[in-house]
């Protein structure tokens, strides 16, 4: 975020926010992980991104909003390096994702489990891409292109068998029964291409697999027609194998001006187009298009300083996006030139495809490249955003993000070793900024407590992806601006190695914690060490045996019960005292129908401070309130405008009202046990504009400690306060008071010179670093965890893009 | 009368039809070089104003050589440049400044014996109009003219603009396109062309000043550079405009502007892509002829190839000045690349190496640091400081550069920034001895170091360096540096307050064979009062050392480092001295405040007589006691004297002047006696150079002022181009031929040249000195004047 130093002072912030004080830490560790693959399905509304460590997300548009939400995340065996993803048409939900792994095996990622199976075991051979056909709904599509691609290898073919191949037939409308099912190409690193067909109970059918070749297949590729498979291997080889008969029909030296297969250079990327151009991206930083009827070259940009690493071409095919380990993205456009040489009446249309620009908004290197139509339908806020808007000589990025995005328009997203996900507009590459889908990737989960029953202290639980921290927070009572509150480790607890934790909570007094890896919950007791050598101990509390682990948990207001998420989709009551099951309840959507469970799992808990009310939200934002006391399921709330829910909490005023944000920028209050929209929210029709289109999704929500009817809203980027007590303005100057508080340092908060503005509601404060957490601490003091974005670069295993500035 | 030291790149050259001439703008001239020897052949005399276009006819046989020209005296004339004559002159009465003539490009017709179409030239003319109405700031407008039957031009206007642009054409002869502060505006020509045929336009926006465009040959693609270096290029414009009307409705109907990537402003074009190499301003633009590459420079000097298709760049770096145009020729293995150092080279072209380079005088970079060029009284060269810290010498005779020594081993970039200044460059009488002196200017305060060099002429008639001093003067800089006429002597003056003399030992004989210089070595030290030193002179048998220590003269004998005696007083520090010939008077000049210029007697010790006048420069004769002074007029006058300065040639035993011309361009400018050539009369020559190193030599005594032959000593041997036959393999066959010498022919024709740019003319027709000189000096003046010759 871009942040002008103009600091009027009639444009104070107004005192609901400059009131506040602010402590800030920014040593929490934080440590994302590169993504490794991406991969868009076949409606273009997800993408999938497989990170290094094993897990993976799923990120989408919610309706009606055109900000990106990671809707899932799936921690996966944090040993299985993920090489490629592909979705798959067909099984129970449309689509399936499947992923190659460097050990050799293939898994599925269950969607609606949140797990991950294995559907093919390794052979001890890294696979180092899979590809899958066209979905049959593509094809038809293409058939008219098709068909005339189709004739051309036909004619190709009976040359090359006058040639040399006997025992070559022209391969003709091929085995009817292949046609049926997806097929997948898995490039392996002994040089062999298998090829499967996956059918619908999601299990890999082996059907033949290519002749081996010298070198790692390190790239494939299906022709559109399916009828041709294009491998690229480590030693410089782009091969075009015909998938029905599984001979080679061409080899490319992709070496540039045919200088020998020279083993360094490496096929990263191979992409087949509808026109019948093959694109190859390889480790010299060359980006090829050749004619795949002949395996002829047509046209070679070296415009990449390191490896070409992934290819992307825009729907409609007449654009290709190369990006590779210099952290550009550059865009190729399918031009057709009329040669003027030849006169105005003969027409000799060249096809050349020219390089137009560049973007370079990774800092380091860029692992993979898709293609995404992801806004499935556009609410009213479209319409809103059609106002004019006063001219601002400083534009930040997420204006413009909100100019381009739109129904139906495609977007090129990118990821790689700097954890970020950007995204783009295809077609209008060269006008906008990317925009920058993920600030805060793989936020480390922490949770406050505010008065611990170690001498009422505040702490801290930290997780990370193999251990937790509890800290103890040491806030100051003066605070300066510009002053970090410090953090004392208490006592680290790590997980085994080959596990990752999914979730963690700590209770409201401190003293109990739990974390769930992927075998099963612990539960831990925190306690002051009998002498003085070790001052705080960890005891391990027991659990009941037949406990599931968790996709979250969380412990009621008065520490007695813990409620665990299973991954069976059940919700366990357990009493942390006895150690024992208290209540087991199933979300359902038919209230006081006990069943087995249908819906998906729980990844969302949240409480009320009475004890009363439990509230389970599931990755797809339905909402089960359900009640503590009489263990009854109380009320389902189905997804908000399709909207999934990104926070939520119970009001500590009124324990009935549940208030929850989406990821379409909504926020909605509950009266839980009235069973019924709250008066708030019936009341508003449209939330502010400036709110909708708050930079970045909701991330969290605080209450203040005191009986205020107000709440904090923070996403990774800003914070807004929202005050239910006063009206919700939605006046037209919205977009200059964004702009304006935009321009207004953190360290303004602390300013006790109160300005004479009304007090605003839904007033939105910028941020400089990504946030983390943000909570109340008093009634006017928030406590902020955030850290530079430049000190996680540094802490990335990998090393940023060295650019060599002119002149040095 | 010789002039030159024109301008070589004031305009981009042009090659003939069959490669072997570079015709360039040189001035009101348009000289023909060689492109096989480099040197000038011809030159097409006529214009009365600077040439600004060229266009030379093509032609497939190769055998025509014709060429349109046109200049901002409003005329375009058209020549046959091989005899050299001109065949027809059009007065436009606009004063052009770019001229393209599209439909010479267009291959002809095959009707081409019946109806010849009238040849159009479009124009960028500057109105007349619009100087003197104020409300239209757009002098600059884009016009037609017939040049087959030329009645007068085009009333038609296609743009206007706020200064004259140059116009750039397609190869193909189709497009013509303009450069308009942030806009391109391109044109297609009609077919048919006519006076009032309307081109269709299309205009391109960028957001940044445009500074330079070129078309491509065959496609509708438009390269542009702007100031920040960045290079876009357009593809497929004018899709809808120029192509609709023909008939040919794109198979792709032309949709909406999402299929226009990097397009601004719904202009009509393709795509635009964006190339960047050049850290700051664009200045050369051009396609290869195959329209495959991209050339393009900029002010760091260094010539990039980028290919189109892929965007790869090949370099030819250090060429060490900003370059200015590059040219293709017909031939594909010969281009030239124009630099701001007043250098055309040749380029080889596949390697894009330098094979010749045409070189004019460099240009005049004195800023402070600099002191004046010096000159050779014998072999009538001039010692030029170059940018890249090194020195041309420049034969005024030939008008061409001879070479270049380095005296600072260091590369030079033109974007760096000045660390190192050659500030003073002095040659001996005889032209053997160099001094030069260089100073590395300190960096934050620190580092700065004064270095003396002394030269001597090697075998080859070439100076290098015999000796190194650091810092010779301890902690002053050298203000002048003067020879002994007589012997190897110099003296070093510092505005420290000391002056050293240097002595060269005497050549050792050793085993019959003569050894090198045993290098100059310090031979005396003096200082006066510590006062300031700025200039010295030796006399002309070399027993006496004038020095001048701030107000006064101070006399020496130089050999035994005695002070003679010290000479009045002027009223500013005395900045230049000199003995006035053979003669015992010692000539000073003084700047600033109160300029003066004084004789002073050396047989009386006293001040004989002088001038309150601004000296920009002063040269002594050798053998004779004139002096000749270049003297600044105050502005007042510059009206009555249609220039800024005056040469006034003095007899030091007499205040009157014997004769005065009238000069421009004199801020700057230096003045030099030199021998005259061997078969001109034995009197000496009078050179001038002005400030933009333009120079003219003359007989300063003859009573009109002779145009002096221009005498080419070696340009013949070199003239033929290429060698062929038998010579190609063997070589060439010594030659007997004992007349060739005599060929150079002496023509002393008086023609009339358009000599008034720099002479007003002979001195009789000079209004008197009385508004040049003081009070004192008027009645003298008057009484004397019918007497001067």
């Amino acid at each position: 975020m871009d942040k002008t130093k103009t600091i009027s002072v009639d444009r104070r912030p107004s005192e609901c926010v400059s009131s506040h004080s602010i402590d800030k830490i920014t040593s929490i560790d934080w440590r994302p992980s590169p993504v490794v693959a991406l991969a868009t399905s076949f409606d273009g509304l997800r993408v999938a991104a497989a990170r290094h460590d094993g897990s993976l997300e799923i990120w989408l548009v919610s309706p009606g909003s055109i900000g990106w939400h990671c809707q899932l995340t799936i921690h996966g065996n944090p040993n299985g390096k993920v090489t490629s993803l592909i979705w798959c048409p067909g099984g129970p939900h449309g689509s399936r994702l499947f992923s190659s792994h460097l050990d050799g095996s293939v898994t599925k990622w269950d969607l609606f489990h949140l797990n991950q199976e294995t559907v093919l075991d390794s052979v001890g051979v890294s696979i180092w891409q899979m590809a899958v056909t066209f979905p049959k709904g593509d094809k038809i599509n293409d058939e008219k292109k098709g068909d005339q691609m189709g004739n051309g290898f036909h004619d190709f073919d009976e040359h090359e068998s006058s040639e040399s191949d006997e025992d070559f037939d022209s391969p003709g409308p091929h085995e009817g029964s292949v046609g049926e099912n997806p097929r997948v190409a898995i490039g392996l690193d002994n040089g062999h291409v298998g090829i499967y067909d996956i059918s619908d109970t999601d299990e890999f059918i082996y059907e033949k697999s290519l002749p081996w070749v010298n070198g790692r297949v390190l790239s494939v590729t299906w022709s559109t027609d399916a009828n041709y498979i294009y491998s690229g291997s480590s030693d410089g080889l782009i091969r075009c194998w015909n998938a029905a008969l599984g001979n080679e029909i061409y080899r490319i030296t992709a070496g540039l001006g045919g200088l020998g297969s020279g083993h360094e250079l490496c096929i990263w990327s191979l992409l087949s187009l509808r026109s019948g151009t093959l694109v190859s991206a390889d480790s010299s930083g060359s980006v090829q298009f050749w004619d795949s009827q002949h395996g002829t070259l047509l046209q070679t940009h070296s415009l990449h300083k390191g490896h070409v690493n992934a290819l992307a071409a825009a729907p409609s095919h007449d654009r290709v996006f190369s990006a590779g380990s210099d952290g550009q993205v550059i865009l190729y456009k399918l031009s057709s030139s009329q040669s003027a040489s030849s006169d105005d009446n003969k027409s000799s249309l060249t096809k050349r495809w020219n390089y137009l620009h560049y973007v370079r908004a990774h800092t380091h290197d860029i692992r993979a490249l898709t293609v995404a139509v992801p806004i499935s339908h556009e609410a009213d806020i479209k319409a809103e955003n059609r106002f004019k808007r006063a001219r601002r000589g400083k534009k930040s990025a997420d204006f413009s993000y909100h100019k381009w995005a739109h129904l139906g328009v495609p977007m090129l997203i990118s990821a790689g070793d700097d954890t970020k996900l950007f995204a783009y507009p295809v077609k209008e590459f060269t006008k906008f900024y990317p925009h920058d889908i993920c600030p805060a990737p793989q936020r480390t989960p922490i949770q406050l407590v505010l008065n611990s029953v170690f001498n009422q202290s505040k702490m801290l639980l930290v997780q990370s992806s193999q251990w937790i921290d509890v800290h103890l927070l040491q806030l100051k009572n003066v605070c300066t601006p510009g002053d970090f509150a410090k953090t004392k480790i208490l006592r680290r607890v790590k997980t085994k190695a080959s596990r990752k934790i999914i979730c963690s909570t700590i209770s409201n007094s401190g003293a109990l914690f739990a974390y769930s890896d992927q075998e099963k919950p612990r539960l831990y007791e925190l306690e002051r060490g009998k002498d003085g050598k070790i001052p705080w101990d960890v005891r391990r509390r027991m659990l009941p045996q037949r406990l599931p682990f968790a996709h979250s948990m969380i412990f009621t207001h008065d520490s007695s019960c813990m409620i665990v998420a299973g991954h069976d989709r059940m919700i366990y009551v357990v009493d942390v005292e006895r150690s024992e099951l208290v209540h087991t309840f199933t979300p359902c959507r038919q209230l006081d129908v006990d069943s087995s469970p249908t819906e998906p799992p729980i990844t969302r808990l949240f409480t009320s401070s009475d004890g009363q009310w439990l509230a389970a939200v599931n990755c797809f934002g339905d909402i089960y309130v359900f009640n503590l006391e009489t263990r009854r399921n109380q009320w389902f709330i189905s997804r908000l405008d399709g909207a999934s829910v990104t926070a939520g909490g119970f009001s500590p005023r009124n324990n009935n009202v549940l208030i929850v944000t989406t990821s379409s920028n909504q926020m909605y209050v509950f009266d839980v046990e009235a069973k019924r929209l709250g008066e708030w929210s019936s009341q508003t029709s449209a939330l502010p504009r400036r709110y909708q289109e708050f930079p970045g999704e909701v991330i969290g929500l605080s209450f203040p400690p005191s009986t205020s009817s107000s709440v904090v809203v923070y996403s990774s980027r800003a914070m807004c306060l929202i005050d239910f007590g006063l009206p919700v303005e939605s006046d037209e100057s919205d977009m200059l008071n964004i702009q304006d508080s935009r321009a207004k340092n953190l360290q303004n908060f602390n300013l006790k010179k109160r300005t004479k503005h009304n007090r605003r509601n839904f007033e939105v404060v910028p941020l400089e670093n990504p946030v983390l957490f943000l909570a109340y601490t008093s009634k006017n003091s928030l406590f902020m965890i955030d850290k530079p974005w430049l000190q996680v670069v540094k802490s990335l295993e990998a090393t940023p893009v060295h650019r060599h500035i002119f002149g040095t | 009368m010789i002039s030159g030291g024109q301008n070589y790149v004031s305009s981009a050259p042009v090659f003939s039809n069959d490669a072997k001439r570079l015709l360039v703008c040189t001035g009101s001239t348009v000289s023909v070089f060689s492109t096989a020897t480099g040197s000038r052949v011809s030159s097409l005399e006529g214009h009365s104003g600077p040439v600004t276009a060229l266009v030379v006819v093509p032609d497939s046989s190769t055998l025509l050589s014709f060429c349109w020209t046109a200049s901002v005296d409003g005329t375009i004339r058209h020549w046959d440049f091989s005899v050299p004559e001109c065949v027809k002159i059009i007065d436009l009465h606009f004063p052009v400044f770019s001229m393209v003539v599209p439909s010479l490009l267009s291959p002809r017709e095959e009707n081409d014996a019946k109806t010849r179409p009238d040849v159009f030239a479009y124009v960028s003319v500057q109105n007349p109009n619009a100087e003197a109405n104020c409300l239209s700031p757009r002098c600059g407008q884009i016009r037609k003219c017939n040049l087959t039957n030329f009645h007068a031009v085009s009333s038609l206007i296609l743009k206007e603009t706020e200064r004259p642009e140059s116009l750039t054409i397609s190869p193909s002869g189709k497009f013509l396109g303009i450069k308009d502060k942030r806009k391109l505006h391109i044109w297609k020509v009609p077919k048919v062309d006519s006076d009032s045929a309307v081109s269709k336009k299309i205009t391109l926006h960028h957001s940044k000043t445009i500074t330079v465009l070129a078309l491509h040959p065959m496609e509708r693609i438009v390269a542009a550079g702007d100031v920040t270096g960045r290079i876009l290029i357009w593809r497929g414009f004018g899709a809808q405009k120029f192509m609709h009307s023909g008939g040919l409705v794109n198979g792709r109907s032309t949709n909406d502007e999402e299929d226009k990537p990097g397009v601004r402003e719904n202009d009509d074009a393709e795509s635009c892509s964006t190339w960047h190499w050049h850290p700051s301003g664009v200045r050369l633009l051009s396609f290869s002829s195959d329209g495959a590459y991209l050339y393009s420079g900029g002010k760091e000097g260094v010539l990039v190839l980028w290919q189109l298709d892929t965007g790869k760049k090949n370099f030819l770096p250090r060429i060490g000045s900003p370059l200015l145009y590059f040219v293709d020729s017909p031939d594909p293995s010969l281009s030239s690349i124009s630099c701001a150092d007043n250098q055309i080279h040749i380029l080889k072209m596949p390697s894009m190496e330098i094979i010749r380079s045409i070189s004019g005088i460099k240009a005049n970079i004195c800023e402070g640091l600099c002191s004046r060029a010096a000159f050779d009284y014998t072999s009538g060269l001039v010692a030029v400081q170059t940018e890249n810290y090194g020195i041309q010498f420049y034969s005024l005779f030939a008008n061409r550069g001879l070479y270049e020594v380095q005296v600072c081993e260091r590369n030079h970039q033109p974007v760096d920034e000045v660390t190192v200044v050659v500030s003073l460059v002095e040659l001996s009488v005889d032209g053997s001895m160099m001094g030069t002196v260089e100073v590395k200017l300190p960096e934050d305060g620190v580092g700065g170091l004064v270095c003396l060099k002394f030269w001597d002429l090697d075998d080859n008639k070439r100076f290098s360096v015999s000796t190194l001093i650091y810092e010779p003067h301890r902690d002053a800089h050298i203000s002048a540096i003067a020879f002994n006429p007589t012997r190897r002597m110099a003296v070093s003056l510092s505005y420290g307050g000391d002056f050293k003399i240097w002595v060269c030992k005497e050549e050792i004989k050793q085993k019959g064979q003569m050894l090198q210089n045993s290098g100059w070595m310090c031979h005396a030290v003096g200082s006066y009062k510590n006062k300031a030193m700025r200039a010295a002179a030796f006399s002309a048998d070399g027993s006496v050392l004038a020095v001048a220590a701030d107000n006064v003269i101070t006399l020496w004998d130089p050999n035994n480092n005695v002070l003679v005696a010290v000479v009045g007083e002027t009223l500013m520090p005395i900045t230049s001295l000199g003995f006035a010939g053979k003669s015992y008077y010692l000539v000073s000049v003084c700047h600033g405040s109160k300029p003066q210029l004084s004789v002073w007697s050396m047989s009386r010790l006293a001040a004989f007589w002088s001038y309150k006048i601004q000296i920009e420069a002063v040269s002594f004769t050798i053998d004779f006691s004139y002096f000749a002074v270049l003297a600044l007029l105050p502005e007042s006058n510059e009206y009555a004297f249609k220039g800024d300065g005056i040469i006034l040639l003095f007899n030091v035993t007499n205040p009157t002047p014997m004769a005065s011309w009238s000069v421009t361009k004199a801020k700057g400018g230096g003045l030099a006696f030199l021998k005259g050539y061997p078969s001109e009369q034995l009197q000496s020559l009078l050179a001038y150079i002005n400030g933009d190193r333009e120079y003219v030599i003359f007989h300063p005594h003859s009573k009109e002022a002779f145009e002096l032959s221009r005498i080419r000593q070696d340009d013949h041997v070199l003239e033929e181009t290429g060698q062929f036959g038998y010579t190609s393999i063997y070589g060439e066959l010594p030659k007997f031929d004992p007349k060739r010498n005599l060929t150079s022919s002496i023509s002393s024709a008086a023609s009339e040249r358009p000599w008034e740019t720099i002479f007003s003319g002979s001195s009789h027709m000079l209004p008197p000195l009385t508004k040049l000189c003081s009070e004192f000096l008027e009645s003298l003046l008057e009484k004397k004047t019918p007497t001067v010759e």
